[in-house]
């Protein structure tokens, strides 16, 4: 009987023992599946890394569903994309998580586009009339690669904050990831000049794609959308197909979480390819890293190009 | 005795916000310093504004129907920002087209609480079911359902007071929140189901409500709320003391949402069901229960499109258990996320067997920082 007892007390040493060694991990909550990917790469095995949204998701639109409380009422650190992307969701969330440390402006909280060279801040006067327009510019930014190496960054400071004695650690899982994207972002670049990227006019569904294209030199001519978030109209889809007909505009983007019937039609009228382009970690079972997310969406231009060309 | 309760509630909820203070005081960064040009408007808090126009024809079978065929409902203003780093607040003040102004809502939220609880206190929409907390103009409808009419007025039953909440642990890893608030009991006027008497007979209200992911498109929300406050007092004739009526009112409601995530703009159903029961002392020795119910259902068929139904039933609490049934039907059009256009026709039969068919437009809009899409 004392045997049995000793056992069933060792058992239950062992595992608040290893619940212990497990809570001592950073619980990092992110927002989007994008910044979850680098913030494993920085965070390695000392960091727990949460999404609450699916790669596959409208980040612009998610329901602040009351289970994602529960992670962040124990998050350390809470991590969002900022510039209005979230703001749907995201400060109810936050103001009913009852987590102070993650509030706005506390330590546990990183808007991750601070340190990166935010695209279109609007400089006139910002209104509904431009649609759902984002007033502190485009929020996209993580569709540029080069963006991964600030917000990695970033979360390095903050992660370093938090476990003071995980800052070499974490400096050093930092200066690999940095290494090991800019490698890649040079095969990037070359992979899109092959591909004869650099100026080719193209037309996106939502305004989410000008960093993508900055970076590898699309130029983006117009949008599905009228404006951000507004439904086409049956006039402004005609002089969008007049458009791409003269301007000779053979590529169209759409992001996944948008219904393709229309782009598709469109495309067919004025023979171009559709390319449906993940735009974040997750939105296909094999993009499981930053990086297989820049592979994967020039593979599939890649492959619109080829049939383009048939 | 009652006095002492309450002093002991006071006491109780100032001493966790002091302690919120100290505790997390070490924890949160400085707040901004006050000077540079544009600190008066960088301070400002957020400002939104709710208009409400309605359009109403159809029979009623009062001999004059005095409503109106058009009007502004009402323009809610928003003012919301946080306070601190410990604490935010909410105020929303309702103009009508003949200029009555109300403060629907207006309280000061605590929130670096420690062990995990929240507080807020104000004017506020207790959580008695889950529909009450949210104000007319966010709702689907021209109206509210029957039944919370008639328990608890046209307007969200709305009270002064306090409260706090905390998530519940489980072993399920659920949310399981609860809700604990003492407020102020309304006028009869504004709550048929409750009268205010005394200043020490106070509303509590209590709710918990679970929410549960079935799958990752499907989720389900169910709480279960009780209320308790002063229904008037009775007079004793012969020794000249008086002594509260009280009403408890226990409601359950259920919601079932579904909303395909990669396709979340375009698809969506949500179904919502609440049931109210409220036994009112009549007098010493007796009392009256009357319930009331509805449900409504609603589907999203194209992105900027939605069709509604909603059936009400609800007993009458002033007369005996006959009841009231209805519904309404509607179909809303969404220009942008900032308005909508709406349709709605109604038909209600009333307790003697009269009939009111009305119809109606409701148009709303809202201008100001992008605010929160209601769950």
């Amino acid at each position: 009987m004392k045997t049995i007892l000793s056992k069933l007390f060792l058992s239950i040493g062992l595992i608040f023992a290893i619940a212990s060694v497990s809570s001592a991990k950073i619980q990092v909550v992110t927002t989007t599946e994008d910044l979850a990917a680098i913030a494993r790469e920085v965070g390695g095995d000392k960091a727990e890394v949460t999404a609450l949204v699916k790669g596959y998701q409208d980040p612009h639109f998610v329901d602040a569903k009351p289970s994602y409380l529960i992670k962040l009422q124990r998050a350390d650190l809470f991590i969002e994309v900022g510039r209005d992307l979230e703001v749907g969701w995201v400060p109810s969330l936050l103001n009913s998580a009852r987590n102070p440390d993650i509030l706005t402006g506390a330590p546990g909280f990183l808007d991750a586009s601070l340190r990166v060279p935010i695209l279109e801040i609007p400089t006139g006067q910002v209104s509904r009339a431009q649609g759902d327009a984002h007033p502190f510019g485009n929020p996209h930014y993580w569709m540029d690669p080069k963006n991964g190496e600030f917000i990695a960054d970033a979360i390095n400071e903050k992660l370093s904050a938090l476990s003071p004695a995980d800052a070499d650690y974490f400096h050093s899982r930092l200066e690999d990831f940095t290494k090991r994207l800019r490698t890649a972002l040079s095969g990037w670049e070359k992979k899109a000049k092959e591909l004869g990227l650099t100026g080719t006019q193209v037309v996106t569904y939502h305004k989410s794609w000008s960093y993508f294209a900055k970076r590898f030199g699309l130029e983006v001519v117009d949008f599905v959308e009228p404006r951000p978030g507004i439904p086409p109209s049956p006039q402004h889809i005609q002089s969008l197909i007049v458009k791409m007909k003269t301007g000779n505009i053979k590529l169209m983007i759409i992001d996944p979480y948008f219904d393709s019937k229309l782009p598709q039609k469109i495309a067919q009228d004025v023979d171009a390819k559709l390319a449906v382009l993940p735009t974040s970690v997750g939105a296909e079972k094999d993009i499981r890293s930053y990086f297989d997310l820049f592979d994967r969406q020039l593979e599939i231009i890649e492959q619109a190009l080829k049939e383009g060309r048939k | 005795m009652r006095f002492k309760h309450h002093l002991k509630y006071f006491i109780f909820t100032f001493a966790f916000w002091a302690g919120s203070g100290f505790i997390h005081a070490q924890s949160i960064q400085e707040p901004a310093g006050s000077g540079g040009p544009q600190a008066s408007s960088v301070f400002n808090p957020n400002i939104s504004v709710i208009g409400w126009f309605q359009g109403l024809a159809g029979h009623t079978p009062t001999a004059l129907d005095e409503n109106p065929a058009f009007k502004l409902h009402e323009a809610e203003i928003g003012l919301q920002s946080v306070v601190d780093p410990y604490s935010r607040a909410d105020v929303f003040i309702s103009v009508n087209d003949e200029g009555k102004v109300d403060l629907e809502e207006g309280y000061f939220t605590a929130l670096a609480l420690p062990y995990g609880f929240g507080a807020k206190l104000g004017k506020f929409q207790p959580d008695l079911g889950k529909f009450n907390r949210t104000h007319t103009p966010e709702t689907d409808f021209a109206d509210r359902p029957l039944a919370a009419q008639r328990f608890f007025g046209d307007e969200p039953l709305k009270a002064v007071g306090g409260g706090i909440s905390r998530l519940i642990p489980n072993p399920w890893d659920l949310y399981i929140n609860a809700d604990v608030q003492v407020a102020n009991t309304p006028s009869n006027a504004d709550a048929p189901v409750f009268a205010q008497a005394n200043r020490g007979d106070l509303l509590y209200v209590a709710r918990v409500s679970g929410f549960s992911d079935l799958t990752e498109s499907a989720n389900l929300t169910l709480g279960i709320s009780y209320a308790n406050g002063a229904n008037g007092f009775n007079v004793n004739a012969v020794d000249g003391s008086s002594s509260t009526r009280r009403s408890q009112v226990g409601a359950l409601d259920l919601t079932f949402r579904w909303k395909n995530p990669r396709r979340s703009i375009y698809r969506s159903f949500f179904w919502q069901t609440e049931y109210y029961a409220a036994r009112r002392d009549l007098s010493p020795a007796s009392n009256a229960t009357r319930s009331g119910a509805f449900t409504h259902a609603r589907w999203q068929f194209a992105r900027r499109w939605f069709a509604g139904v909603r059936a009400d039933w609800t007993q009458l609490l002033a007369q005996d258990d006959s009841a009231e049934t209805g519904g309404l039907a509607y179909l809303t059009f969404y220009p942008s996320e900032f308005s909508l256009v709406s349709i709605q026709a109604k038909h209600l039969r009333f307790a003697d067997g009269s009939v009111e068919d009305l119809g109606f437009l409701k148009v709303t809009f809202n201008f100001g920082p992008h605010g929160a899409h209601p769950f």
